[in-house]
């Protein structure tokens, strides 16, 4: 090979230009102009509005932070997230665990209940949960008549109600990928492990939960961000004193016609959601294949 | 018989007793009875299904005998978890922690023991350089190769010191001449450690080269136990003959009415054969397959060939470096195969007539 064929070879594994680049660009600018025009447009013009309605400046962003009842809204919507979250991992583990290691024909049959719940209509679901948790409802007349209780329990408008109806909805999407991620995992490394000396506990803790990190990551921000943004099963499920940010959204929109103050609160939980989620990207994100 | 009056040393370092499992009506291991000294080298051997790795696992664990026991030490470990069994052992497939570094490792069994940073960080550059990794100890898993991690896997199972290491076919994802260096590499560390090794595998160079004895198994039992020599020079059965090393098998039957002693061997095209002791075979078993080694069968003209000699034709001949292999065809159809030094006598042509004759010694005659 010449040293004039020498130097011309890396161009060919250059990056292509500008040109060849948009000429791919083609395909797929139908799709990009319905996005824009439908969903980046749209978006802009509710953060538009947060600082154009009903004056120019950040006045509505004050009084969403001057008083406490906002804040209160802001608090009951992330700790009803964290709730559910928490409760989806600790129940949502060891039932993808079960799923993992069952035998495949069980597996796939509690596979299918768990898809099939996720299929069925959410309203259903939530008033299913209502006539559960009611005061004549399923759970209470066992417990009562089991002599547990002697009175009923308030289970719905208030957080155990809400916490149950939306830990239901948003398990399937714990369950699922937790389950494709520990199938992959071979049984010979906590095999290994156990031989090494460790307990089922440090099995669990030291080996089987840091190689499940990014899966466990990205399930538990994706039901969190879900339920930071969940109407209908808090609508149903909630109280008036732990209403959500997307209730109150609604109430300002349709009962008080405060279009400003609503695109200031679907502004900051937009923003909220992006910080977690790039804290994901940043601490999960390119580990989650290993 | 075991009293528990009598000192530890009075038992053999390890006695499997008896062991049988079964998986519903698939019986994996059928009955298996082994003593292994201390610091003995000694390997399952055995075509896949035969039970070598349920035994394994079995003392290791991971499976629980239907019946029988294991002892280590005149102590039956059978009601000891694995985390508390105190044995090391390498897999098959890659079994490194993938979030922990090499060095992390290798010290994760001290980790679990609660050691001392500083005894656990002195141990680990110990087990480095026993298996020759000094220079990955920060490495991740992912950035090594298969060979690498297996001999990380090596050091993380001997790193607490176990009296008892289990191999389970840890070279068979390995290409051939990673599994010729990491042959070395184990028996070496066999040597400096002084562990006892049991080791699982399918593949009989493997077994001959490292083993000091070797059980080779068949149909969840072993069929027979013994030093590679021993199960090549004086094989137990058919299946053993045709397993450890290449065998030529003989159809032939036994005339209880001839011959000096108890009876002749007459092979199917009618040659008698001589010498050879019919103690392998039950007194009533008419049928039997005459044993030989194609090393132990000499190649002479048919017009001075001994007594006894076989008549065939050379069918193939192939040069083998340091032998020559012959392919000859026999009257009752089948080819025999026959090895011959290479400096010996002069070679044969493909096409040639030949007289086929062995030492009785060196030929075994077992039940059809």
């Amino acid at each position: 090979m010449t040293a004039a064929q020498l130097q011309a070879l890396p161009l060919q594994d250059a990056p292509p230009t500008w040109t060849r680049r948009l000429r791919g660009f083609g395909a797929v600018l139908p799709a990009l102009v319905f996005v824009l025009l439908l969903f980046v447009v749209p978006v802009l013009a509710l953060l538009l509005r947060s600082i154009t309605e009903p004056t120019l400046g950040l006045g509505n962003y004050a009084a969403f932070f001057a008083g406490t009842t906002y804040l209160k809204v802001l608090g009951n919507t992330f700790l009803v997230a964290s709730l559910v979250t928490g409760a989806s991992l600790v129940i949502g583990f060891p039932t993808a665990w079960f799923l993992a290691i069952a035998p495949r024909r069980l597996a796939g049959l509690l596979a299918g209940i768990v898809v099939l719940s996720m299929w069925t209509n959410l309203l259903a679901r939530t008033y299913a949960w209502m006539v559960l948790l009611q005061g004549t409802g399923l759970i209470n007349r066992a417990l009562l008549g089991l002599g547990l209780i002697s009175a009923p329990l308030t289970l719905t408008n208030n957080l155990i109600g809400v916490t149950l109806g939306m830990t239901y909805i948003m398990l399937p999407f714990m369950v699922l990928p937790l389950t494709s991620a520990m199938r992959t995992i071979d049984p010979s490394v906590l095999q290994a492990a156990s031989l090494c000396g460790a307990t089922r506990w440090q099995c669990l803790t030291r080996i089987l939960l840091p190689m499940l990190s990014g899966p466990i990551a990205s399930g538990a921000l994706m039901i969190f961000v879900m339920s930071l943004g969940y109407f209908v099963t808090p609508a149903l499920l909630g109280g008036t004193a732990n209403m959500m940010l997307p209730e109150l959204i609604a109430q300002l929109v349709q009962s008080l016609l405060d279009w400003g103050l609503a695109s200031t609160a679907a502004t900051i939980l937009l923003v909220l959601t992006l910080i977690l989620y790039s804290l994901q990207v940043r601490f999960f994100g390119t580990r989650s294949t290993a | 018989m075991r009293s528990p009056s009598s000192p530890p040393s009075d038992h053999p370092f390890l006695a499997i007793q008896g062991i049988r499992r079964s998986y519903g009506s698939v019986v994996a291991v059928e009955a298996v009875t082994l003593d292994v000294a201390r610091g003995e080298f000694v390997t399952f051997l055995g075509p896949s299904g035969s039970g070598k790795s349920t035994t394994l696992y079995v003392i290791a664990g991971f499976q629980e005998p239907n019946s029988g026991d294991v002892l280590i030490e005149g102590r039956s470990i059978l009601n000891t978890p694995s985390n508390k069994r105190n044995i090391g052992m390498v897999f098959q497939r890659y079994t490194l922690f993938p979030q922990m570094t090499i060095a992390e490792n290798i010290g994760f069994p001290l980790k679990v023991r609660r050691r001392s940073r500083a005894d656990i960080d002195a141990r680990v550059k110990v087990m480095l350089r026993l298996v020759q990794l000094e220079a990955y100890a920060d490495r991740k898993p992912a950035q090594l190769s298969g060979g690498q991690q297996q001999r990380v896997a090596l050091a993380r199972a001997l790193a607490y010191e176990p009296p008892l290491l289990l191999m389970d076919e840890p070279l068979s994802a390995l290409d051939k001449s990673l599994r010729d260096e990491l042959q070395h590499e184990i028996k070496r560390v066999h040597h400096e450690t002084g562990v006892t090794i049991l080791y699982v595998t399918h593949d009989q160079e493997e077994a001959l080269h490292l083993s000091d004895r070797i059980a080779l198994f068949r149909q969840g039992r072993i069929e027979q136990l013994g030093t590679g020599r021993d199960l090549y020079d004086a094989p137990a059965s058919r299946f053993v003959a045709g397993f450890i090393g290449h065998s030529n098998f003989m159809p032939c039957r036994i005339d209880r009415e001839r011959g000096a002693v108890d009876g002749a061997i007459l092979l199917d095209d009618g040659t008698p054969v001589s010498g050879v002791s019919l103690a392998a075979m039950p007194a009533q078993c008419e049928r039997g397959v005459l044993m030989v080694r194609p090393d132990a069968i000499r190649l002479h003209n048919p017009d001075s060939a001994p007594a006894g000699a076989i008549l065939g034709t050379i069918d193939e001949a192939s040069f083998r470096g340091e032998a020559m292999q012959y392919s000859v065809a026999t009257a009752w159809g089948e080819s025999l195969t026959v090895r011959t030094p290479c400096g010996g006598t002069g070679r044969a042509r493909v096409g040639e007539r030949v007289a086929l004759a062995w030492q009785p010694e060196q030929a075994q005659i077992f039940p059809n």
